[in-house]
């Protein structure tokens, strides 16, 4: 497992080369389970911080940070999945993600490494379950003998139920 | 240059000619309906004002010619043919010309539109043939009906004449005066201001041909700088002849043919020709310069640079008629180039050719050179006065002041110096100066980006115009104030707003002529855009004086709408004028409705609300109606005052706070609902608990051991509950993330001191909550008072 340090220094090795980024990811783990999200999305991973609570938001819009004087909001992905709250630690990390433009803080239990998986090692999710949670899976990457769970960050931000809660908001 | 194929920097050049061109079809329009105002009064035109109107339509025509939009140029050459009939007063100006004027006016600014999507002005030539059809029928009606006798056919003409002869036999040493006397020439009166103007302007362009050969002389083929040269002497000649300053303009004009010449040569030019160029512009510069000490912009030694240039055309031609000359005559050709290339060293003084004038020349333009050397470092410093800055930079710069107005509050209230045990005095003494030092420089940072509103208010003049016109009204706007300097953003924000009001006012506010007459008032209606100071904010008034709100007509149709209860009996005029602002008030009957000034009028209040202002409305049955837009005069920056909530802290809006205090539990009145009711001085005031509010579980909850701080907005009041005050600080504004969009309660946030993230509370959207609260549960005590009973 790499240290943030090395990760970022990882990260931003990648944005030099933009034409790389395809096919790599970043891992982190929520539990037991480990989880990749696209790299070119990522844009550095913090340590957990002071956050300042926002009312009148859904559970896992955890609230606002001060990333270098840019107030970024942060969401829990534990949360954000209907998985069992957990108390931060120092292990607890926020990847900032960039979507549209946009910085968002993720909070995950713990940020792995980065790695390549090539897109013959990607299989769509099956669709077994009527389980909501597969409209935020873009595919299962298969890693040696492991499985990692590869997010749509876009669909996670921007799903269809927080607009209406936007919505409800604003009325 | 043909237009078919358009490169990049050709495009951008072109985009530059259609800001141009709108920039000065603002002034014209504004100007034209002035002179019409002027022509409805009194025979007598102001001629600065046609003047005026006359360069603008020169300059685009001049711009439009040189790359090569006929339309735009045919028919603003037809423009100014007339202009010009009325500048000499061969014609007088009569409301028809002005319409027609404006319309060419229009025109021309569709046609911008055209050229800034499809670089081209082609398609709409009937249009522009209808247009010139009626300028150029204006043109023969004063030119054939001038028997009308206007004594004014003045010497101009004629004097201009004679004054170009003697610039063509210019070599003879001429005594013709190098201005046109003023005295000659009853219509050009020409004002200090005027000639400020033009020295201000004519530096710039000087500035803009000298960068634009500069560039040209690094890279020789590109045609764009030729043509942005060319385009600024062309300005530059153009406004001198229009002043009559013969010595610039003919010189000027000889450097515009010199650039021509290149433009159209094959072959790369030679960097002599540039030295020449440059020397050139030097000599205009020190004549522009000569303005400012009050004396006639003579150019010693013009003649010299006129010949100079000749032959610097005749360099020109030779190179690019290279092709077509015999390879025989290659040995006179390389002959002839040494010796041109000798004569236009301009630097050397020795000039290789001895004639008895270019002798006399010669110690002149010594003379003049030193002069344009020793003024140069000691008086263009002093002219320039405004320079030009890209509004990116201002922002960025506000951004940055915003930061160390934080990375200030970081440093003063760091918590690390609780930690030490001695005196802070001096360091609280140098902090209080660091904080004087960012006031003063976030001050003047926000001056700098302050423009005045004289480019929005004058846009009106159109707008109540055209409106007038429509409608058969007769009103009259008067603008005051417009000098007044708001932030850009609120330029940007403040000008559809102002549409609405005003275009409210002459639709509805205003009676018809025969109306007015009735009722004794002027049959010309007035309306008064006024902008002014007021303590710390602007204030921007339209008034007018038409049969202002009706009071019993917005109650019924509220009450009909459902946005308010009861028969409005008790309401205060100010609430019920406030009505008009309601988004229910604007959404029927936008067109027929003619008491009612409701069309998009919540539009205006929420863009004003934006930039954090707001708006009053005063009216006065058959007097008028006033409405008044409050901008607070910074936008990024305001002073806040922090509060405890829980564990967390909250900024509230200094300007929304009246009083905090501790309250005596015998001071609260408890509904049965829960609703507490402070009493204050006999008047009753709902308490916000903002933990509630917030959702916010920790804190305490009893009014007695927290702070009650009372704010206001709009005259409504509502107690906010805290738990602390922590203490009063300036506060950069943030908008909330993007991402988690707008928020009840919330109106932005802020980076504190020691780096947390503070939420902004949004004053007006508590009370309106507190104020919902307690209007639904009286109804609901009501119904449970109606039950027990």
């Amino acid at each position: 497992m790499a240290s943030t340090e090395e990760l970022n220094a990882a990260i931003t090795a990648e944005e030099e080369l933009e034409d790389t980024q395809e096919g790599k990811f970043l891992t982190f783990s929520l539990g037991n389970e480990e989880y990749g999200i696209a790299i070119r999305n990522v844009t550095e991973i913090i340590g957990i911080q002071n956050v300042t609570d926002l009312p009148d938001m859904p559970d896992y819009i955890k609230g606002v940070i001060n990333l270098r004087g840019k107030v970024i909001p942060v969401l829990d992905v534990r949360l954000r999945f209907e998985l069992k709250e957990r108390e931060y630690d120092e292990r607890t990390c926020i990847i900032v993600v960039s979507i549209n433009e946009m910085a968002v803080g993720l909070i995950v239990d713990s940020v792995s490494e980065v790695i390549d998986i090539p897109a013959a090692d990607i299989e769509p999710s099956p669709k077994v379950r009527k389980g909501e949670s597969s409209r935020y899976i873009e595919g299962l990457g298969k890693v040696n003998d492991e499985v990692k769970i590869l997010l749509d960050i876009q669909n996670m931000l921007f799903d269809a139920e927080l607009e209406k809660i936007k919505q409800s908001m604003t009325e | 240059m043909s237009n078919s194929v358009i490169d990049n920097e050709q495009s951008e050049f072109i985009q530059a000619f259609v800001e141009e061109g709108r920039e000065m079809l603002d002034e014209v329009e504004p100007l034209l309906i002035e002179l019409e105002q002027i022509s409805d009064q009194s025979s007598e035109v102001d001629p600065e004002v046609i003047n005026t109107i006359f360069r603008l339509f020169h300059s685009l025509k001049g711009a439009a010619g040189f790359l090569d939009f006929d339309t735009v140029s045919k028919v603003t050459h037809e423009a100014e043919t007339l202009l010009d009939l009325f500048r000499k007063g061969t014609g007088r100006l009569e409301s028809a010309h002005i319409d027609t004027l404006t319309k060419t006016a229009d025109f021309i600014r569709n046609l911008l539109d055209q050229i800034e999507n499809e670089y081209h002005d082609k398609g709409v030539e009937n249009e522009a043939e209808v247009l010139i059809g009626e300028l150029s029928a204006m043109i023969d009606k004063i030119n054939g009906g001038d028997s009308g006798g206007k004594k004014k056919k003045t010497s101009k003409s004629s004097s201009k004449k004679a004054a170009k002869k003697a610039v063509d036999n210019e070599n003879k040493e001429t005594k013709q005066p190098s201005v046109k006397s003023p005295s000659s020439e009853p219509q050009m009166i020409i004002t200090p201001e005027m000639t400020k103007q033009f020295v201000s302007e004519s530096e710039e362009l000087l500035e803009t041909a000298e960068q634009a050969l500069l560039e040209l002389e690094k890279k020789p083929e590109n045609d764009e700088f030729v043509s942005r040269a060319f385009r600024a002497l062309h300005s530059f000649k153009g406004n001198s002849g229009f002043f009559g300053f013969v010595d610039l303009e003919n010189v000027s004009h000889q450097a515009e043919t010199v650039l021509d010449k290149i433009k159209e040569s094959s072959e790369p030019v030679e960097g002599k020709i540039f030295s020449i160029l440059l020397e050139v512009l030097d000599f205009l510069r020190l004549g522009v310069l000569s303005l400012n000490e009050g004396r006639d912009p003579e150019i010693p030694g013009k003649a010299g640079v006129i010949s100079f240039m000749e032959e610097a055309i005749d360099t020109i031609d030779d190179s690019s008629d290279n092709d077509s000359v015999d390879i025989g005559e290659d040995t006179v050709q390389s002959e002839e180039q040494v010796d041109k290339s000798q004569v236009p060293e301009v630097d050397s003084r020795n000039e290789t050719r001895n004639t008895p004038e270019r002798r006399k020349e010669e110690d002149r333009r010594a003379v003049g050179d030193r002069r344009v050397s020793d003024r140069r470092s000691s008086e263009k410093s002093a002219q320039r006065q405004t320079i030009r800055v890209d509004i990116e930079k201002l922002d960025i710069l506000l951004d940055l002041i915003g930061e160390l107005v934080i990375s200030e509050a970081m440093v003063a209230q760091n918590p690390d110096l609780k930690d030490l045990d001695h005196s802070l005095d001096r360091f609280e003494k140098s902090v209080l100066q660091l904080n004087k030092i960012t006031r003063d420089l976030q001050d003047v940072a926000t001056s700098v980006r302050m423009i005045p509103l004289s480019g929005t208010f004058r846009k009106m003049i159109r707008l109540v115009r055209d409106l007038g016109h429509k409608s058969g009204k007769k009103v009259e706007l008067e603008l005051i104030g417009e000098e007044t300097e708001v932030d850009k953003t609120v330029i940007e924000k403040i000008n559809d707003p102002l549409v609405h009001i005003i275009r409210n006012s002459l639709d509805h506010g205003m009676e018809t002529t025969e109306e007015r007459i009735k009722q004794n008032k002027s049959d010309v209606g007035k309306v008064t855009l006024e902008a002014r100071y007021v303590g710390g904010e602007v204030w921007i008034i339209i008034n007018d004086d038409g049969k202002g709100l009706n009071r019993d007509k917005l109650i019924s149709k509220a009450i009909d709408r459902g946005i308010i209860s009861g028969d409005g009996s008790e309401m205060r005029d100010d609430d019920v004028w406030q009505l008009i602002f309601h988004p229910g008030f604007s959404t029927a009957d936008k067109i027929t409705d003619i008491s009612g000034r409701g069309v998009g009028m919540d539009v205006v209040k929420r863009n004003i609300e934006k930039i954090r202002g707001k708006v009053d409305v005063k009216s006065k049955a058959g007097q008028g109606t006033t409405v008044i837009l409050r901008i607070p005069l910074t936008l990024a920056i305001i002073d806040g005052m922090i509060v405890k909530i829980g564990n967390t802290f909250y900024v509230i809006p200094i300007v929304a706070i009246k009083e905090s205090f501790k309250i005596e539990s015998n001071q609260i009145t408890k509904m049965m609902d829960g609703q507490e009711i402070v009493n204050l001085r006999n008047q009753l005031i709902p308490v916000v608990r903002l933990h509630e509010l917030l959702d916010l579980n920790e804190g305490s909850q009893e009014l007695r051991k927290g702070i009650i701080v009372i704010v206001e907005n709009e005259g409504e009041t509502a107690c906010l509950f805290v738990d602390e005050v922590v203490g009063q600080q300036q506060i950069v504004i943030k908008g909330l993330p993007e991402y988690v969009g707008n928020m009840n309660n919330v109106s932005g946030c802020t980076i504190l001191g020691d780096g947390t993230i503070s939420l902004i509370l949004d004053v007006k959207g508590i009370i309106s909550i507190a104020a919902d609260n307690e209007s639904l549960e009286n109804i609901e005590d009501q119904a449970e008072v109606e039950k027990i009973a």
